[in-house]
């Protein structure tokens, strides 16, 4: 029973309407409107405690807001049936654990849930595609060894093998690279990128690394304090401003000569008005 | 040399625990213990008054009321406080070193050992006073420990350095143990007549502190181990993996935070015969309080889990004034609420 | 959209297919059904199936009146004389029966516990169901009697009264836990520690209030025994199995996504609060069942799903190979328990520990870490 909803107004995609998470006192997620077009990439980031993983889980429904609601093309979330969210949209939790002794194959395979019927449990389908995320995501190799024998980018290629299997339009992943080497972290986000670009996947994730981000992302939300702070493509929002804005952050930004994309060089602490910057000379490499 | 502070914060609690806030919980706390020693000094059948305590620090004091005070009451309390320390810190350790919440330091078969080698001691020796358990209960902790480890280690390949074997091991052989004594228990109705009154804790048949003083060195010798393990059992519960890579050896850590353990629980045991709950149910309410450091951990543990006995053995003797409730059924009745209303009231919204 | 601009490392991830490619589970199709093919899975049951029919055929036929066990299948095909009768279909056969069916009760009530709770030591008298359930029968057996409040709980008797003890106490700890707002993973069972443990205090009171016989009655009780148990415990037994089979049948698809935990559980689409709780009041309603009729028989629900998993190899425990393997390990401890002492009926609740932890002890040593299937 949806209220009915003006297709103008929302356009197809994620998005939040007003919503508000607390826990206790605290609000900790505050945005009034936010749209998530299809086929982007969209890359949240902010500084610790800003919200970027409770708007991710909201967008996942892996949280009910106190007030607002998420809405997947134009019907809110919470009232669609849990099945069809999940056909719609996978969402990748940080840190995630399985228990001991399960394989890569049975952790993919755990993906095609949404689509199982209870008397059909492994279908071709359900094979075919397990095979094809494994293979996409490199894991083919492993998909009989267990998960603690993998390392921590072995590991997380898998979750995302499993998520992939959900066979959705949209991916959630919150923070999949932190804890990975800059090798592994550039197969998954290499890996995301090509599955936007060749199968039209639009991907939501959370992000640390501000130069990952500019690199990977067409669209990156800046967020602090549970509230949207800037929004837009890179070029607009990774900026010397904006990062002061919402990292406390003294950078310079500088367009790297290999891919053309932005990188952030970060200086230091930004100081109050009137004082040096923390950290170093300006216009120097701090550190 | 002070531990690296680790265990990751909470994301949705706003208090921060500096180390003064720490510092006066943990002053807050001695005063507790203090006033449930004096509670336990002065309340009883026969109700004294500090005054007598004075009285008897002066010499002056009335031969009945010394006998209540240095025969009676002072060796009950001490006794119900060092079990009650030693508990609670044995279990905050095993949970740490088990990473699992559910991790009793029963689990490492020292109380079922204790158990068994009593029940033993009663049915083969006729063994019939707390005083002369009290070895056998020892001797039973420190081998059903053994047993533990042994399975433990043959259980796990060179790879798998993970607990979860431990864990199993532990409940495997307890289980066996406590089946033994429940066997003896149901086949011999005289045993079962002593026992079941070893079960919910001997504090009513201390008499005397030098009963004490044997038992005593092993008790601080694991009360020392413990507290000095707090930065390895920091990045324990980290995983083996981060433990390792902190620079923390695994091996020699297993080995002697079971030693501790084996050590506090089976003290605790043999003098205050068998007491259930503090150790499972008190590492976790402190910890609600102090976060899961184990350097303010472990203080905290043993202050809180002495005064926690020694209440619930004073409540036992005025509950039902003039008979006596033994302190195990008192830590279920009064201890039990209290834990699941700091569960409840300590819920963080999800 | 999308910038021209080519991103280094995007074709990185593909790996080549060089070496071992992976293997995966064989399945079973036929038509529009399918399901997994899991040979040493099925090997396993058959096994413990088969030794479980032996082991009760055996049980069957064992006592101060002895029969060969194939003398008992004549007799359970209608060969017998009117004293083998007797024996065989009034005394042995329920409580024999009643092992088996109560076993693989407490077998599925613990291995949804486990999985539920991601813990290996949780176990069904964790949520409160023990605890309560020892409440109401030792009360009846040691205050039953002739006063007012006595007269009463006579009259409900212990198996009601264990049963109304142990749903109430369940309740209680569900309730607490949904005030906690811990009402799945660990939030249940930690809960539930709390209130067995004041009810256990309970029990202890009214232990150490009574007279040694009477103590003595109880804790015979509190050991769990199919002593005298009959057709009536057996019937409300397999009553309740019943109704919570099917249940159980459709619940436990959600079993395997809640292995990995909440969050990600309901990202593939489970709905987490009514799985579990559906999961839960099974798992109580089964523990709940067996406790009331048999008394609280410890470590079986604990041991078969470990047991049912380093059997089959995995990473959960199987439900059907847990619940057969509860059968088995609860009639051989009930017929071990009758053989051990010529001349005392011992409960079976004081020897399933002795007969299933050596089980479990062997099972980890020899199969340590094996690589997953």
């Amino acid at each position: 029973m949806t209220a009915p909803v003006a297709p103008t107004a929302h356009p197809p995609g994620l998005a939040v309407e007003g919503v508000v998470v607390r826990y206790g006192d605290e609000t900790v997620l505050d945005v009034e409107h936010l749209e998530l077009r299809r086929g982007e990439v969209t890359v949240v980031v902010g500084p610790n405690g800003c919200g970027k993983s409770t708007l991710l889980r909201v967008l996942g429904r892996l949280v009910t807001p106190d007030a607002g609601c998420a809405l997947l093309d134009g019907t809110p979330v919470a009232r669609m049936p849990a099945r069809d969210v999940a056909r719609a949209l996978a969402i990748l939790p940080q840190g995630p654990t399985a228990p001991d002794g399960m394989s890569v194959a049975e952790l993919v395979s755990r993906g095609r849930d949404p689509h199982r019927r209870w008397y059909d449990q492994w279908s071709r389908d359900d094979e075919r595609v397990v095979l094809d995320c494994l293979e996409v995501t490199g894991m083919s190799a492993f998909g009989n060894r267990g998960l603690d024998e993998l390392s921590g980018g072995q590991r997380q290629r898998a979750w995302i093998a499993m998520a992939l299997a959900q066979d959705t339009r949209m991916l959630l992943l919150d923070e999949p690279t932190t804890y990975l080497d800059v090798v592994h972290q550039l197969d998954v986000l290499g890996l995301v990128r090509r599955l936007n670009e060749e199968r039209g996947l639009t991907v939501v994730m959370v992000l640390h690394d501000l130069t990952m981000a500019a690199r990977y992302a067409d669209r990156i939300v800046a967020m602090r304090a549970g509230r949207v702070v800037a929004d837009g493509p890179p070029d607009e929002v990774v900026t010397t401003q904006v990062l002061r804005e919402v990292f406390d952050l003294e950078s310079e930004v500088v367009r790297d000569s290999v891919t053309g994309r932005l990188a952030v060089v970060p200086l230091g602490r930004a100081a109050p008005e009137g004082e040096p910057a923390v950290g170093g000379a300006h216009g120097r490499l701090a550190r | 040399m002070s531990p690296a502070p680790v265990a990751p914060a909470p994301t949705s609690v706003a208090r921060t625990r500096t180390r003064s806030r720490q510092a006066s919980y943990l002053l807050a706390s001695f005063l507790l213990l203090g006033t449930s020693l004096a509670l336990g000094m002065l309340v009883g059948s026969r109700g004294l008054t500090p005054w007598s305590v004075l009285e008897l620090l002066r010499g002056s004091a009335t031969a009945e009321t010394r006998a209540i005070l240095v025969e009676l009451r002072l060796p009950r309390t001490v006794v119900a406080a060092l079990a009650g320390g030693s508990l609670a810190v044995a279990g905050a350790v095993m949970q740490a070193h088990l990473r699992n919440p559910l991790a009793d330091p029963g689990l490492l078969g020292v109380s079922a050992g204790a158990a068994v080698a009593v029940v033993l001691a009663i049915a083969l020796l006729g063994v019939s006073t707390p005083d002369g358990y009290r070895w056998f209960a020892f001797a039973g902790a420190a081998a059903g420990a053994v047993l533990v480890t042994a399975f433990g280690l043959l259980g796990s390949s060179r790879r798998d350095s993970s607990p979860a074997t431990l864990v199993l091991a532990g409940s495997a052989v307890t289980a066996f143990l406590s089946a033994v004594t429940g066997l003896v228990l149901l086949l011999d109705a005289a045993t079962l007549d002593a026992f079941r009154f070893w079960t919910v804790g001997s504090l009513g048949a201390v008499r005397g502190i030098d009963q004490l003083a044997p038992v005593l060195p092993f008790l601080v010798a694991g009360l020392l181990l413990a507290l000095a393990q707090s930065g390895t059992l920091d990045a324990l519960v980290l995983g083996d993996d981060v433990a390792r890579g902190l620079g923390r050896r695994l091996g020699p850590a297993r080995l002697s935070g079971l030693a501790a353990v084996t050590l506090l629980v089976g003290s605790a045991v043999s003098i205050a015969g068998s007491i259930g709950f503090v150790g499972l149910v008190v590492p976790h309410a402190v910890r609600r309080l102090t976060g899961p450091g184990h350097t303010w951990l472990l203080p905290q543990c043993a202050v809180l889990g002495a005064a926690l006995v020694v209440v619930a053995d004073v409540a036992g003797r005025v509950l039902v004034h003039p008979d006596e409730l033994p302190v195990g059924i008192v830590l279920g009745v009064v201890g039990a609420p209290l834990f699941l209303a700091i569960l409840v009231r300590t819920a963080r919204g999800r | 959209m999308t910038p021209s601009v080519k991103h280094p490392g995007a074709s990185s991830g593909r790996a080549p297919s060089v070496g071992p490619t992976v293997v995966l589970p064989p399945a079973v199709r036929v038509g529009p059904l399918s399901a997994v093919w899991r040979p040493r899975q099925v090997a396993v049951l058959l096994a413990t199936t088969l030794a479980a029919l032996v082991v009760a055929t055996v049980a069957v036929g064992t006592g101060e009146f002895f029969l060969g066990p194939g003398r008992v299948l004549e007799v359970l095909g209608g060969a017998g004389t009117r004293r083998e009768d007797v024996v065989v279909w009034q005394v042995r056969l329920p409580r024999v029966l009643l092992g088996l069916v109560a076993g693989v009760a407490l077998g599925l009530s613990g291995a949804v516990v486990q999985t539920v709770a991601r813990n290996p030591l949780a176990s069904p008298d964790l949520l409160g169901v023990t605890a309560g359930a020892s409440v109401g029968a030792v009360a009846v057996i040691t205050l039953g009697g002739d006063d007012p409040v006595g007269g009463v709980l006579r009259g409900l008797g212990v198996p009601l009264a264990s049963c109304v003890g142990g749903l109430l106490a369940s309740l209680l700890v569900f309730w607490i836990a949904r005030r906690a707002g811990a009402a799945s993973g660990l939030g249940p069972v930690l809960v539930g520690i709390g209130v067995s443990a004041l009810l256990g205090s309970l029990v202890s009171w009214l232990m150490i209030s009574a007279s040694i016989d009477t103590a003595v009655r109880a804790n015979v009780w509190l050991t769990g025994t199919l002593n005298g148990r009959s057709w009536h415990e057996l019937w409300v037994v397999v009553a309740v199995v019943s109704v919570c089979l099917p249940v159980l049948a459709v619940a436990q698809a959600r079993l395997a996504p809640l292995a990995l935990g909440v969050d990600v559980a309901r990202g593939l689409g489970v709905r987490v609060s009514a799985a579990v709780g559906v999961l839960l009041v099974v798992a109580v309603a089964l523990a709940s069942v067996t406790t009331a009729m048999l008394g609280p028989i410890a470590f079986v629900a604990l041991v078969c799903p470990h047991l049912a998993r380093l059997a089959c190899g995995g990473s959960r425990a199987p439900l059907a190979v847990s619940g057969i393997l509860g059968a088995l390990l609860l009639t051989a401890s009930d017929l071990a328990a009758r053989v051990l002492v010529p001349t005392v009926q011992v409960p079976v609740g004081a020897v399933t520990a002795l007969v299933g932890a050596p089980f479990l002890l062997w099972l980890l040593v020899r199969t340590r870490k094996e690589p997953s299937r």
